[in-house]
């Protein structure tokens, strides 16, 4: 193909024009020896276009990089009246036109030469499309990015109010059962706009890759099967929807909750494109991303299979101006109030959070197909076990708390940790509260009977609620720890996902959640950690052991039985580690109780103690008064007065359901 | 601005050349196109010149035109003798030139 440029080919005859050239470029007299072959092999390899245009605007010579550029040949090029470039100052930028209608953006600069004894201009071109659209894509997710930490700091405050106001008219409508109608429908009225507010700041969060996600392992085909049915029945009968599902689909880990509500937003958006009705169809296919693919998706998805989630209207398409917007929240095309502008948002920061990418592509009057990639699931990850559906939930009463359960909340909000509290406490709990993790820790130290610690996660000092909760278990291996938070901080989610053995509570939270959460959190242990966890019981009457083990047992716990301080204090030695706690009797036949606990604490000194005693006088109580971790615990007792007993050191025992 | 001489060669093109017709061929509203556009205004608005034609194509709109008129760059300032057109390929700033190219002599720089 070099063959074509002949102004560079040729003879010595023509030699003349290019030396020419050499000379207009450099200037100088003592330029080196170059002959017409480098020259030419110079120009020919040269990445960037270079054309010779003369003084009337018309093309001398391509090189094959500017035959690149046009989309033209040299031959069509020569010829053509291009016009004379001017550029003032060094370079400036010109809009190439390929055939087929293409546009390539080129910085041009120009010099002046000779071209055949005349003047002419030697105009080297770079096409600086790709490095435009790079800039472009930084500049968009620089812009969202801001967008949604902005988005996220209002929702994070707005949370922190609503709780308190949904909370406290929750409570008010406690009270109001028999008050005038009118004040109840007031306080209904109330309650109704705020859970809207809440509604609001939840999408906005899920813009703003925020809102904690429940990942789970689905299989997309059947959740799409669903999700075809649903949009058939609820489109309307002008929509014709098609569903073209792949069969074998991989699976992916997302929470399904919110891409059913994805699908359903771009059904929507879809349905609103095709007032006159139309076709949508909804595709769902295995894809093995590799870099050579990027360009479907602006080349930020990442490299392996992904399951490619399509939704693709015959609508009235949307403007390249639109299409640059439309993941802005509260962005809207529909001005008569059909939109919240949330739709959008929320697919973009679910899949973006979930791992994947959108990808958006639509021509007015041409339809719009939206592509979700989500990353299959690695199948090594998660065992097929944790497959599960989403589950309903039933309307259940609310559960209160055990006798003696004790909680201690930490918030720095007064308003919010207030309203908590009271809470908590209307439930039955007995509830302990600070303001810092400093103070939190202080109590914690003191009242070894608390069983949960309720805590926001932005704490004021340098402790946030989830190291707070990582020293307080550190110190009550067995303490429960719940969080709660306007949003879920990077302290909390990796990858879009809660860390293994985080509890969240979102803000904000109703009252009913609250219960929910704080029971099923203080009933779960025993299922896990504690499940078939040993208990020393030291006691030499038969019958009170087998009571106790009896006990224990109902309660998931495993009795280690030693009839007297010789006994107790082999096993201590032999497995102190694997003990959760320490039943005493103070009257054992060898040597005193109060000597075993002496020595347990001597072993473990964090080891939780019941000591058990027939005669509990003000002078047992004062001998034992300080020593930490410890509960008297007074003959005779009953199962409840021993479990309140092993609340009150820290061992979690509640009844196995 | 230009100097009067500028002015009287305008006179006698206008006298010569009942009308100039001068077509810049634009691509959407990119910056270059913008700036083009704008420098191009200056230029008459500079001269104060009601002679010049202007007409603006955007080639995105009407790309038929580009076609017809071989367009393969813009923004592209055409201008419309009888025989062939005389084009320029550029944002146009540098005035200096473009008005030697109207074939308007200036004193100094505009």
């Amino acid at each position: 193909m070099y063959s074509r440029h002949s102004g560079l080919q040729e003879g010595t005859g023509n030699s003349a024009t290019r030396i020419e050239i050499g000379t207009s470029m450099t200037g100088t007299a003592n330029r080196p020896n170059i002959d017409h072959a480098e020259i030419r092999f110079l120009i020919e390899k040269n990445a960037d276009g270079i054309i010779v245009v003369d003084e009337m605007g018309i093309v001398l010579f391509a090189n094959p990089a500017a035959e690149q550029i046009f989309g033209r040949s040299s031959d069509s090029l020569i010829g053509s009246p291009i016009g004379i470039p001017f550029v003032a100052g060094e370079m400036t930028e010109i809009a190439i036109h390929k055939p087929g209608g293409d546009q390539i953006d080129a910085e041009i600069r120009v010099v002046e030469t000779v071209w055949d004894h005349r003047p002419a201009r030697l105009a080297s071109l770079r096409d600086i499309s790709g490095r435009r659209a790079m800039e472009e894509r930084l500049r968009h997710s620089a812009k969202m990015e801001a967008v949604g930490r902005l988005t996220a700091g209002i929702a994070h405050d707005f949370n922190n109010h609503l709780t308190v106001v949904l909370g406290n008219l929750e409570s008010a409508m406690r009270r109001s059962t028999s008050a005038d109608p009118s004040l109840r429908r007031a306080l209904e009225n109330a309650s109704r706009g705020a859970q809207q507010a809440a509604v609001l700041t939840e999408r906005l969060l899920a813009f703003a890759r925020r809102k904690p996600l429940e990942p789970r392992l689905i299989s997309p085909e059947d959740l799409l099967s669903r999700m075809s049915d649903l949009l058939q029945r609820t489109l309307g009968e002008k929509i014709n929807v098609q569903a073209n599902i792949a069969v074998d689909l991989w699976r992916i880990e997302v929470d399904p909750t919110e891409l059913e509500a994805a699908i359903l937003n771009l059904a929507v958006n879809a349905r609103d494109a095709m007032p006159l009705g139309g076709k949508l169809i909804l595709e769902a296919a295995n894809v093995e991303v590799a870099d050579a693919d990027r360009s479907i998706a602006d080349g930020e998805i990442a490299d392996g299979p992904h399951v490619v989630i399509s939704v693709i209207d015959s609508g009235m398409g949307m403007t390249p101006e639109v299409l640059n917007h439309v993941f802005e929240p509260f962005f809207t095309t529909k001005n008569d109030g059909r939109g919240t502008g949330l739709g959008l948002s929320q697919v973009y920061g679910f899949v973006r959070q979930s791992g994947g990418h959108v990808s958006l592509a639509s021509q007015p009057n041409a339809g719009t197909t939206v592509k979700i990639f989500l990353p299959a699931a690695t199948p090594s990850r998660l065992p097929s076990s944790q497959m599960e559906q989403t589950k309903q939930e039933a309307p259940r009463q609310l559960p209160v708390a055990r006798p003696g359960e004790t909680i201690l909340v930490v918030e720095d909000e007064d308003d919010v940790r207030n309203y908590t509290v009271s809470s908590l406490r209307e439930l039955g709990y007995l509830v302990h509260e600070a303001a810092d993790a400093v103070t939190a820790l202080s109590i914690l130290q003191r009242e070894p009977g608390i069983a949960l610690l309720f805590t926001d996660l932005g704490l004021p000092g340098e402790m946030d609620g989830k190291s707070l909760g990582d020293q307080a278990q550190s110190i009550h291996p067995s303490l429960r720890v719940l969080i709660t938070t306007a949003y879920a901080a990077g302290a909390l989610v990796h990858e879009g996902r809660l860390d293994r053995g985080v509890e969240l509570l979102n803000k904000p939270f109703s009252f009913s959640a609250l219960a929910g959460r704080v029971r099923e959190l203080l009933d779960s242990n025993l299922a896990n950690e504690h499940a078939g966890a040993r208990v020393l019981v030291v006691e030499d009457e038969p019958l009170l052991h087998a009571f106790v083990t009896d006990m224990l047992a109902e309660w998931g716990l495993s009795a280690d039985v030693a009839g007297n301080f010789r006994e107790a204090v082999a096993k201590i030695r032999a497995d102190g580690d694997g003990l959760v706690g320490a039943i005493v009797d103070l009257g054992l036949p060898d040597r005193p109780g109060d000597e075993l606990v002496a020595e347990i604490r001597t072993l473990h000194p964090d080891m939780p103690i019941i000591l058990a005693t027939g005669y509990a006088d003000a002078g047992v109580r004062g001998r034992f008064a300080d020593v930490g971790r410890l509960q008297i615990l007074t003959k005779p007792f009953n199962a409840m007065d021993l479990l309140t007993a092993l609340q009150g050191v820290g061992v979690h025992a509640s009844p196995v359901q | 601005m230009p100097s009067v001489a500028s002015r009287d060669g305008l006179m006698q093109g206008e006298a010569s050349v009942a009308e100039l017709v001068l077509r810049l061929y634009i691509a959407g509203n990119s910056a270059g196109s913008r700036r083009a556009e704008q420098n191009l205004h200056d230029l008459r608005a500079l001269l104060d010149n009601q002679a010049w034609r202007i007409e603006i194509i955007d080639v995105m709109r009407r790309p038929e035109l580009a076609e017809q008129a071989g367009i393969i760059a813009t923004p592209t300032l055409s201008c419309e003798h009888s025989g062939r057109p005389r084009r320029i390929v550029g944002d146009l700033s540098d005035k200096k030139r473009v008005l030697e190219f109207l074939g308007i002599e200036t004193g100094d720089d505009p």
